[in-house]
């Protein structure tokens, strides 16, 4: 029995004490390195703080950046929750105290706050001594020191402005040369509307006779169609026509009323066009097609 | 005759055209173009030359259409010492030892005579091409001290293209006579080649020929025929400045900006088709227009028999003659690709 | 041909582009055309005139040059109108100027009469120092401000040691030159 209890009772201790472990908050300082610091370094520390159950960083009472003391200057603080119980804190601190020699420097303690089951407690980071070291060799007197001089003016980057300019300059004529590459106002390169030349000579016709009209705008369709093709196309070349300009083969039915209409009017005798003024429309309607599927080739 | 009999006349004799020459077409291979066109030369009542390679089918196309039209069908080949005398009789001595005096080929028949085909025409004597002219120009000629006339005759001559020696140019003149002047190939197509080489059908010329219907064709009618369709076809005023345009660029081919590689135009051609010869052109394009079913011209009748009839009677410059065959093609395709219609 | 226009984008595409470069196009011919004129203007900078339009970097000049006048005065009014200006960079640039000016005018006191000039000198170390932190807090690796202000530390005297050296005067006792009332009182 009695060596029962005493089982029991060191469990109850290890657990109390592991209990224990577990409820202590503490926190490790990581640097670089302490020394070779000058005037102007920044320091960094890494702090990794563990907290136990239940507890968390009271943020908003955190240090804030600003001066710590009279030559230590506290610049950034972040922090970010590795884990559930760790936390990692990165300090930095830019040190302003001049030294004639070198010596040693201590910075000291930071507060970090925390709150565990409704009560505020602090945990401080260790004092951190590094050594500082002069810029200016120790022997030498006041009056022999030579002040580094005055910043100069920068020129003003005149020279890739430039280049900017005339890139984005070359940039827009080739955009307007492609342009007028598109609508074909590049002769002998740009390619030549005539189906909206011939829309155009149509539209203009609008206040002639529809007879007049009909054979101008016949005529005129025929010329562009001949202009696309590079001679004139009859009807027995229509095939031909739309294996060379697969563009306008969604309009073949029309080509082939159009063929049909040409025929009728220019060579059978007598065919009388009851309503000219109707096929005028079909055929302004159908130049403005082929003009449409011209400028998508 | 009535417009409307004339108009039924040209129905009826319509589906007898086109039945001659689908019967034709059965007989031969790959010839459809030729078919046609000497199948609108015998309705325009116009002459034919036809040019080809040996073997190609000339003579048997020959055949089917005398066999088809009907009526007598006389051949003759040309050779150096052939005489004009030769066309007309042949003298021997008889079984019983006297001469004798027959009439030749083309008075064998009298005035029957509806196909005359003279083979190898260009190696006969200048001589002998005037009496074809004539023939050909009149359809009569003098012998035995009286004219003779053939009403239905329709000369086809046969020029070898491959040989060039020993032979007899043909003279513009007589040349500006042929209605055509037709080229003959062997077909392109791989199938029919094939067809021609292994069916049977084709072996033999004489049983292959006795599938077409003789006489198809009344040929005695076909004269009188000829002249309604070329009036019953009409032209539009568009169209016949479509025509006048295409007479226009066989002489100034550089005017419809005709080229051919870099040779100047303006040099090119010593003279463009005679008037005879677009009249001719007409000719054929209405009777193109009748076959098509219409009683009106369109762009299409005249571009099909643009080159067969208008292309032998264009006459380069002499520096150019030799190359003719080979530039007269592209003048008449860089004639038809520009010169726009309407 | 046939294959650019297909590769080309399509016409509001390409407008809209052209029109985009154009704009920016015009922008840097003017920023070019500007930057011309004011190297022109950096290349002599005592005769820049100052306007409420004038360029930061063209103030700075115009202030360095007063300085190398010997006008300080003018030299600091005019840093300290664009002490706010400009990049990081350039205000880093400012404030190291304006501690020079400060440690330049202390310097040759201190070194001179040392401590006698002690309220000035330490006023003048004391604005130069700000000055020149400020600059390190805009950029920690600004070498020279560093060795500057450490230098400025070195001049500074130590409270202790100012103490002490007041007492280090001429006069034996303190109370021999405080003003009081005469001795021997009615």
């Amino acid at each position: 029995m009695a060596l029962m209890r005493s089982i029991a009772l060191m469990l109850c201790l290890a657990a109390g004490a592991l209990r224990a472990e577990t409820a202590a908050p503490h926190l490790e300082l990581q640097a670089s390195r302490d020394f070779g610091y000058t005037l102007g370094s920044l320091i960094e520390h890494h702090l990794r703080l563990w907290l136990p159950d239940g507890a968390e960083l009271v943020t908003p009472l955190l240090p804030s950046p600003g001066a710590v003391n009279d030559w230590l200057d506290l610049r950034t603080l972040r922090w970010k929750q590795e884990s559930a119980h760790v936390v990692r804190i990165d300090v930095t601190y830019q040190v302003f105290k001049g030294v004639r020699d070198p010596e040693t420097a201590v910075i000291p303690p930071l507060a970090i706050a925390y709150r565990v089951g409704g009560t505020n407690a602090e945990i401080h980071t260790p004092e951190w001594s590094f050594g500082l070291i002069p810029m200016i060799p120790p022997a030498t007197p006041d009056d022999k020191v030579m002040l580094r001089g005055d910043a100069h003016e920068r020129q003003f980057p005149a020279r890739s402005a430039f280049y900017r300019f005339v890139g984005f300059l070359s940039a827009a004529a080739l955009g307007a040369l492609a342009l007028a590459f598109r609508f074909g106002l590049i002769p002998g390169l740009g390619r030549r509307r005539p189906f909206a030349d011939a829309c155009r000579r149509i539209a203009r016709l609008r206040s002639a006779s529809p007879d007049v009209r009909l054979d101008a705008g016949l005529r005129a369709i025929h010329e562009a169609l001949a202009k696309t093709h590079g001679k004139p196309v009859f009807p027995a070349m229509l095939d031909a026509f739309f294996e060379a300009r697969p563009v306008f083969a969604p309009l073949r039915a029309e080509f082939e009323a159009f063929f049909d209409a040409s025929q009728r009017h220019f060579f059978e005798p007598g065919a009388e066009e009851a309503d000219n003024s109707a096929h005028c429309q079909a055929l302004e309607g159908f130049c403005r097609r082929c003009a449409r599927l011209e400028r998508s080739a | 005759m009535s417009s409307s009999g004339h108009d039924s006349l040209l129905a009826d004799w319509r589906p007898r055209a086109l039945a001659l020459e689908s019967s034709i077409k059965q007989c031969l291979i790959g010839m459809d173009g030729p078919i046609r066109h000497i199948t609108l030369a015998i309705f325009a009542r116009g002459h034919v030359m036809l040019e080809g390679d040996v073997g190609v089918g000339k003579t048997t196309l020959l055949r089917a259409v005398a066999r088809g039209i009907g009526g007598a069908y006389e051949r003759i080949e040309g050779t150096i010492d052939l005489m004009p005398n030769d066309l007309v009789y042949h003298t021997y001595i008889n079984e019983d030892g006297k001469p004798q005096v027959d009439p030749g080929p083309i008075l064998k028949h009298g005035p029957e005579l509806s196909v005359f085909f003279f083979n190898e025409v260009n190696r006969a004597r200048p001589q002998v091409h005037s009496l074809l002219l004539r023939v050909m120009a009149e359809r009569s000629v003098t012998a035995f001290n009286r004219e003779h006339f053939f009403p239905h005759l329709q000369v086809f001559a046969d020029r070898n293209r491959v040989e060039k020696e020993e032979t007899f140019e043909i003279p513009s003149a007589a040349r500006d006579r042929f209605l055509m002047e037709l080229h003959i190939e062997a077909p392109e197509d791989q199938a029919e080649r094939l067809e021609l080489m292994f069916n049977p059908r084709f072996h033999d010329v004489d049983k292959l020929l006795e599938s077409i219907e003789p006489g198809v064709l009344p040929y005695r009618e076909i004269a009188g025929l000829a002249p309604i369709i070329q009036e019953s076809v009409r032209a539009s005023d568009a169209l016949q400045q479509y025509a006048l345009a295409l007479w226009e660029a066989t002489r100034k081919p550089a005017a419809y900006d005709v080229a051919i590689g870099n040779l100047d135009m303006d040099q090119l051609i010593l003279a463009g088709a005679s008037a005879r010869g677009v009249s001719m052109m007409m000719r054929a394009a209405r009777v193109a227009a009748w076959l098509d079913g219409r009683d009106y011209l369109v762009p299409e009748d005249i571009r099909g028999v643009f080159r067969e009839t208008t292309a032998h009677r264009v006459f380069l410059h002499p520096v150019y003659e030799l190359r003719r065959s080979e530039l007269i093609g592209e003048l008449m395709t860089g004639i038809l690709n520009n010169v726009p219609a309407p | 041909m046939a294959f650019l226009k297909k590769l080309l984008p399509g016409t509001p595409v390409l407008g809209l582009a052209t029109l985009a470069f154009l704009g920016l196009a015009a922008y840097e011919g003017l920023e070019w055309s500007r930057f011309e004129r004011d190297n022109r203007a950096l290349a002599e900078p005592g005769r820049i005139t100052l306007t409420d339009d004038t360029d930061p970097e063209l103030v700075f000049a115009a202030a360095r040059a007063q300085a190398a006048r010997g006008n300080e005065q003018e030299a600091l009014r005019l840093y300290n109108t664009i002490i706010r200006e400009g990049t990081p960079e350039f205000r880093e640039r400012v404030h190291y100027n304006i501690a020079n000016l400060y440690l330049r005018e202390a310097a040759p006191l201190w070194n001179a009469v040392g401590v006698l000039e002690y309220a000035r000198v330490d006023t003048l170390v004391a604005l130069a120092k700000e000055s020149y932190r400020a600059a390190l807090r805009l950029n920690p690796d600004a070498w020279d401000a560093r060795y500057n202000l450490e230098y400025a530390h070195r001049i500074t005297p130590p409270p202790k040691e100012r103490a002490k050296s007041d007492f280090q005067g001429s006069k034996s006792s303190v109370f021999a030159t405080m003003p009081s009332l005469p001795g021997g009182g009615p």
